[in-house]
Formats: structure tokens, C-alpha cells, sequence
């Protein structure tokens, strides 16, 4: 079952899919020009992508808190934890085949970052983007 | 934009008060990292802040908002704040930057420059990580 294609279902996070989803189809109502006559709106793939991989990712992934989402100048999307000391951002652009995913520990300043294919995270698997945010969290695989 | 020839900031507990852009807010108040590192051309690898020690919270927002020639006319959710302390240890040097009236805008004289040209550009990102985690423990500081 594909979370992507789904407006309702019944699971604990699907007020926190159902609020990223709100969030990410606000975005379509974004203009070129957006930021103070610059930025590009987000574009319908990385609206898309964001939104299956993020949906598949809070299902599948329940200790994970929702996370902040905004568009980014480029015309992509920019999903936002704050994990601990831990603050990561993971990058949904529209001509990317990669998800980005970056990681900077508040206090000392350590860096984290991993490059996702497509194939690997997408709308009907998000674990390996969730087994590396979880570690951030300290409750993954070698914390 | 720049600072030279300006007097940079080291009162370490003075806050600074940065604007952040109303697509870059979430509806429960959680700010974007990319409202706290320069990504414009334009920007030269600067922030804009104001300084505690000059106006508030409420000034600074006001005087950014509101409509022409009585403030800037640009947007903004609200107002969120970081001490010279937290910029320095950052690796951003903070600075003062007056800016004078023109015929369409007023005087600012509470403007300061977060210069980030002390580092490369690609670790901007990471330090606007940084800066978001401590102005987010602080809160928004306007509207409460």
C-alpha cells in the first residue's frame, strides 16, 4: 500500500502525515520570486517526493517527531529535526535523483551526511532515512 | 553590503534579532535553518540582525514591517534572537552596520552584520544549523 497515494488511513501518526501534507500542498499557492523577489516556488517533484517519503517515513518510523517543512530558493523542499543535540535537514530537489541529508550536533559541532538514491528512499521505503535519523535520536544501530 | 570600517560586536551576552521570513516559519513556531545563514548573491555572505542593546523585540519588527518610508515594507513572522556569544562561538563575527535614512526608508541605526565570509561558503549551511538550534531554545522573542 502506497502512503503516497492515500488521503486517509488508519495509523497513530496520521494527524502528523496528514499536518506535513497540509503543509507541503500550501506550497503550491508559492509564486515565483517568493523571497523578496527571489526563489523559485517548489516544484510539483520535490512536492511529490516530499511528500511520499515523509509519510512513509512517520509510519514506519513512530519514535520520529514530525518534522519542519519549508521551501527552499532552489525550488525544492527542506524537511528539519531537531533530534537531541542533533539538528538535520534532509533536501528534496526537483532535479535531483539524490536526497540529501545533513546532520550538525549543536554542542560539538560534529557533521553527519549521507546521500540517498531514489531507489533506496522513495514513497514505499523511507528505512534507510529513517535508520540514520534514529541513530541521531541515540535509539538506532550503533548508539 | 559590508563591514568594513565598522566596530565589531563583543559584548558576548547582547542579543541579536533576526527576522524570519513567513514561508520560513511552521505553524507552531519551529523556524527554518535557512532563515539564519546568507544564500543570496546579494547577501555577500552577510545576515542582517538588530541589536538588543540599541532597540527591542517590538522595535525591530515594527521598524522592518511597516509600510514605507516609515520602515522597510518587507515581511516577517516574528522575531527570533541569538547573543553575540553564540555567534562568535559559531565562527561568525558579528558587527555593527548603522544604516542612514534614504528618501524611501528610515534610519536603522540598531542594523548589524553577521559576517560569515570568515568561513567557507559551503559550511554556511551547517553554521545555519547551529545558530537555528540555539535561537530556537531561546524562542520567538516577537510576538510572544
Amino acid at each position: 500500500m502506497r502512503v503516497v497515494d492515500l488521503d486517509f488511513f488508519d495509523d497513530e501518526r496520521s494527524a502528523d502525515v496528514m499536518k506535513v501534507w497540509d503543509r507541503l500542498k500550501s506550497f503550491e499557492e508559492i509564486t515565483n520570486g517568493w523571497y523578496e523577489g527571489e526563489g523559485w516556488p517548489p516544484s510539483r517533484q520535490a512536492i511529490e517526493l516530499a511528500r511520499g517519503v515523509l509519510g512513509r517515513l512517520l509510519v514506519e518510523h513512530p519514535y520520529l517527531p514530525r518534522p519542519g517543512v519549508f521551501p527552499t530558493p532552489e525550488g525544492g523542499v527542506q524537511a528539519e529535526w531537531i533530534l537531541g543535540k542533533w539538528a538535520a535537514d534532509v533536501g528534496f530537489e526537483s532535479e535531483d535523483e539524490r536526497i540529501q541529508a545533513d546532520a550538525t550536533h549543536a554542542e560539538t559541532g560534529e557533521e553527519r551526511s549521507v546521500t540517498f538514491s531514489r531507489d533506496e528512499v522513495n514513497a514505499d521505503s523511507a528505512g534507510p532515512l529513517g535508520r540514520w535519523l534514529e541513530e541521531l535520536t541515540g535509539r538506532g544501530a550503533g548508539i | 553590503m559590508t563591514a568594513e570600517n565598522r566596530l565589531e560586536l563583543t559584548a558576548k551576552d547582547e542579543v541579536l534579532f533576526r527576522q524570519v521570513y513567513p514561508n520560513w516559519l511552521e505553524e507552531e513556531g519551529r523556524p527554518s535553518s535557512q532563515a539564519f545563514h546568507p544564500w543570496r548573491p546579494v547577501d555577500q555572505g552577510y545576515l542582517s540582525v538588530d541589536r538588543g542593546s540599541l532597540t527591542t523585540p517590538e522595535a525591530a519588527y515594527t521598524l522592518f514591517t511597516d509600510e514605507k518610508p516609515h520602515g522597510f515594507g518587507a515581511d516577517s513572522a516574528g522575531v527570533w534572537g541569538l547573543s553575540v556569544g553564540e555567534v562568535t562561538t559559531s565562527g561568525v563575527s558579528p558587527w555593527e552596520d548603522p544604516v542612514p535614512a534614504t528618501q524611501t526608508t528610515p534610519a536603522n541605526p540598531a542594523h548589524a552584520l553577521l559576517d560569515f565570509n570568515t568561513m567557507e561558503p559551503k559550511t554556511w549551511k551547517k553554521t545555519g544549523r547551529l545558530l537555528k538550534v540555539k535561537a530556537w531554545e531561546r524562542g520567538r522573542l516577537y510576538p510572544p
